[in-house]
């Protein structure tokens, strides 16, 4: 009785709700929990010997489906078998929780254990986690990643349908190790598994995040690149709760970084081809960028550690310049530009063309330039204006000399002149006869050479206009018949060496318009030519004609002639051809000859044969409305 | 009759030359080595015919030209220019300036002296018709 006792207070203090009933279905034992439970208000030992069929029909109303109830409790009594955690819903929305236990007595039935329990409030946090799993799932799916989460023990615990768009295989995942799942991926490189893998080893010993890029050949031969973290998640014990493992889409960023890289690397490539220096610099001069070219050209070797400063690079003496330089440019913008010069290793000096410009859309760097190895270019230049200033010089002495020539030997060769004509004076009044040498002759030797000199300095005269292009030319109406007669008779009829002029003149020879001075010239020096280079042989002969607006004039000697290879050298100034060095001359009348031809519009031609003599033909137009 | 002239020569051998060519001619020969002295001679003597250089040290042979045409009493002596300008432009400046003839250095001592003769005595026809 006391045991009995005993075992009523034991089942009275248990939180579930117990029911014994015996195999006439009359209570054995009942506890206050099971009459809370079943809202009966009474005692648990006036219960007892009640049927338990009666109570049954009390309590079926407290349910959602009374008589599916009691069907039940029948059903499972008859079943006589155990049943654990059947849900019970009540009318009022509350859940019970039901066990049967059928109990034997050697064997034999001997009653029915029931034992509820009002689970309403764990089937209800149940089913919020349920919801909020849901919920995070959810989001977790429309997250663009591809998202796993591992258990500690390195499961798939959830999967998200990103990761694995099959859903068959998605469920079948969970649970799964990585090796598993990605062995059952024929398309899968073998080296993806063995690669998450190891990563999980380390993010698992680190306790750190880590990521690795995973390449996947997608059905269209493209190459798809994923980023996945492996983040280990740790509790409030510092150990792996679960992991997150995530991929990221980067094919795009990859395939752009990759062109970029391309495109750097061909810019790159290209500036350190470039025979021009290129360089970045900041304002305090360093260098943070410049291909082999700007090494080349200022003859320094790349730097093996540091950095190079421009500022170290550059001249001592130009630096103060360059930096106000830099200045300015910082201030305005533009670009600054110059040479500056300095002293390779070799000591040889280097010009160098710079060209520095503000960097734009560049935060690392203040200018950028080039810079150009000019010394060459400058070298040449200085050759070429040493040169041209020689030249210069050179004109400049031969325009003096003309000029001094022309001007200057004119007094004292008027001194010379104007004395032999004194002499030529007070020889008339006295008496030569007796002297072994007559005073005249020697008189006449003067004045002739005087002459001849004179017809030079006339010569460097006009050379000298010519050069100045400062001769002018003074039209008038030639009568050509006076002309040549008059140059006949005083000249050369006979000429100094004896000899007369043969004329073949056009008895149609009219007035001509031209310059005088120049055509007489002309007519002159080719005669002067003809008779001083076929003395001792026939008078040379002039031929003149018109036909039209078109003066012929013609000078055949029968002298000595000119070699063929130096006709085309005739006409240069102080030219002398080799057969006639014995014969005083100048090398400028033919100069002075082919220019006058050339002003009055006219064209000259030489025709010659060595030792038969040498023709020159002049053909002169008219020269009409001359201003 | 003797007649005078003015000879306007800066160079000293060229100036005796040719004084000496119209001494021999019986002419009363002045001797000017600079414009200024040439002017001075002017004013003192009797001077019919000028013969003068173009470039002398002070002033030049066309100041003198145009003192000589500016002068009443001097503006009927003529003048000849005796230069080694020689180029077509300089005779063609002289001749155009006033003076009666133009010579180029080296000259033809027997030319100048016939142009100087011819000069003298179309001014004195010229004064005969005046008068």
């Amino acid at each position: 009785m006391q045991q009995q006792k005993i075992l009523h207070g034991v089942i009275d203090s248990l939180s579930d709700a117990i029911l014994l009933e015996g195999i006439d279905r009359k209570i054995v034992v009942v506890n206050k929990k099971f009459c809370t439970l079943f809202g009966i208000n009474a005692n648990p030992d006036e219960l007892v010997g009640l049927d338990c069929t009666k109570s049954a029909e009390m309590a079926k109303e407290l349910f959602e489906f009374p008589e599916q109830f009691v069907g039940r409790v029948n059903e499972i009594m008859k079943s006589g078998v155990p049943i654990y955690e059947e849900q019970l819903r009540l009318k009022s929305g509350k859940i019970y929780k039901r066990d049967y236990v059928p109990i034997f007595e050697n064997d034999t039935p001997a009653g029915h254990l029931w034992k509820y329990n009002d689970i309403t409030e764990k089937i209800q946090t149940q089913n919020k986690l349920i919801e909020q799993r849901e919920y995070y799932e959810n989001i977790l799916n429309n997250i663009p990643l591809d998202i796993v989460l591992l258990d500690k023990h390195k499961r798939f615990e959830f999967v998200s349908k990103r990761a694995i768009k099959n859903d068959e295989m998605r469920a079948w995942a969970i649970g799964k190790t990585n090796m598993e799942y990605c062995n059952l991926k024929p398309q899968f490189d073998p080296s993806i598994g063995k690669n998450r893998d190891e990563m999980l080893s380390k993010v698992t010993e680190s306790k750190k995040s880590s990521g690795i890029v995973e390449k996947f050949v997608l059905p269209d031969g493209k190459i798809q690149s994923i980023y996945r973290v492996h983040t280990p998640i740790i509790d409030k014990n510092n150990e792996i709760d679960y992991y997150i493992i995530y991929g990221v889409d980067i094919t795009e960023q990859i395939e752009t970084k990759f062109f970029v890289d391309v495109q750097e690397k061909r810019i790159a490539n290209m500036l350190y081809m470039l025979r021009d220096g290129v360089f970045r610099c900041d304002i305090d001069g360093s260098l943070n960028l410049f291909n082999d070219s700007f090494l080349k050209i200022h003859d320094l070797q790349r730097p093996q550690s540091g950095n190079l400063n421009y500022f170290e690079i550059l001249p001592v003496e130009f630096l103060d310049q360059f930096k106000e330089q830099l200045q300015t440019l910082k201030k305005t913008g533009n670009h600054i530009s110059g040479i500056y010069k300095m002293r390779d290793s070799r000591g040889e000096l280097r010009y160098i063309d710079y060209l520095f410009t503000k960097a734009i859309r560049d935060e690392d760097a203040a200018f950028v330039g080039r810079v150009t190895d000019a010394t060459a270019q400058i070298t040449k230049e200085h050759v070429l204006e040493e040169a041209i200033e020689k030249e210069k010089k050179l004109n400049n002495a031969k325009s003096n000399f003309l000029r001094i020539a022309s001007h200057e030997l004119r007094t004292p060769l008027a001194i010379i002149v104007s004395n032999a004509e004194i002499l030529e004076l007070l020889l008339q009044k006295i008496s030569v006869e007796g002297l072994k040498v007559d005073p005249n002759v020697a008189l006449g030797r003067i004045l002739r050479e005087s002459s001849s000199m004179t017809q030079i300095v006339d010569q460097l005269l006009t050379l000298s206009k010519i050069e100045e292009g400062k001769l002018e030319l003074n039209i008038e109406e030639i009568n050509l018949l006076n002309l040549v007669n008059e140059i006949r008779e005083v000249y050369f009829n006979p000429s100094p060496d004896g000899r007369s002029l043969s004329l073949d003149i056009s008895s149609k020879l009219q007035t001509f318009p031209s310059d005088l001075r120049l055509i007489r010239y002309i007519i002159l020096n080719l005669l002067n030519n003809a008779f001083k280079y076929s003395v001792g042989r026939q008078a040379p002969v002039l031929i003149i004609y018109q036909v039209g607006d078109i003066l012929h004039i013609e000078v055949r000697d029968f002298g000595i002639g000119i070699p063929k290879e130096e006709i085309k050298n005739l006409f240069t100034p102080y030219f002398r051809s080799s057969n006639a060095q014995s014969i005083n001359g100048t090398g400028i009348g033919l100069t002075v000859l082919e220019y006058s031809v050339k002003i009055l519009g006219g064209e000259i031609a030489v025709e010659s044969e060595l030792n038969q003599g040498t023709t020159f033909r002049v053909n002169l137009p008219k020269i009409l409305n001359y201003d | 009759m003797i007649n005078s002239i003015l000879i306007v020569e800066d160079e000293p051998n060229l100036l005796e030359s040719i004084s000496t060519i119209f001494e021999m001619q019986d002419f009363k020969v002045y001797k000017a080595d600079q414009g200024k002295l040439a002017i001075g001679i002017l004013n003192d003597r009797q001077v019919d015919i000028i013969v003068c250089d173009i470039n002398l040290p002070d002033i030049s042979g066309y100041e003198v030209l145009n003192y000589v045409k500016s002068e009443r009493r001097f503006f009927k002596i003529p003048l000849i220019f005796l230069s080694a300008y020689a180029a077509p432009s300089d005779i063609e400046k002289g001749m155009k300036s006033g003076a009666q003839d133009y010579f180029t250095k080296p000259f033809s001592g027997k030319k100048l002296i016939d142009a100087v003769k011819t000069r003298i005595q179309q001014t004195a026809n010229h004064r005969q018709n005046e008068d």
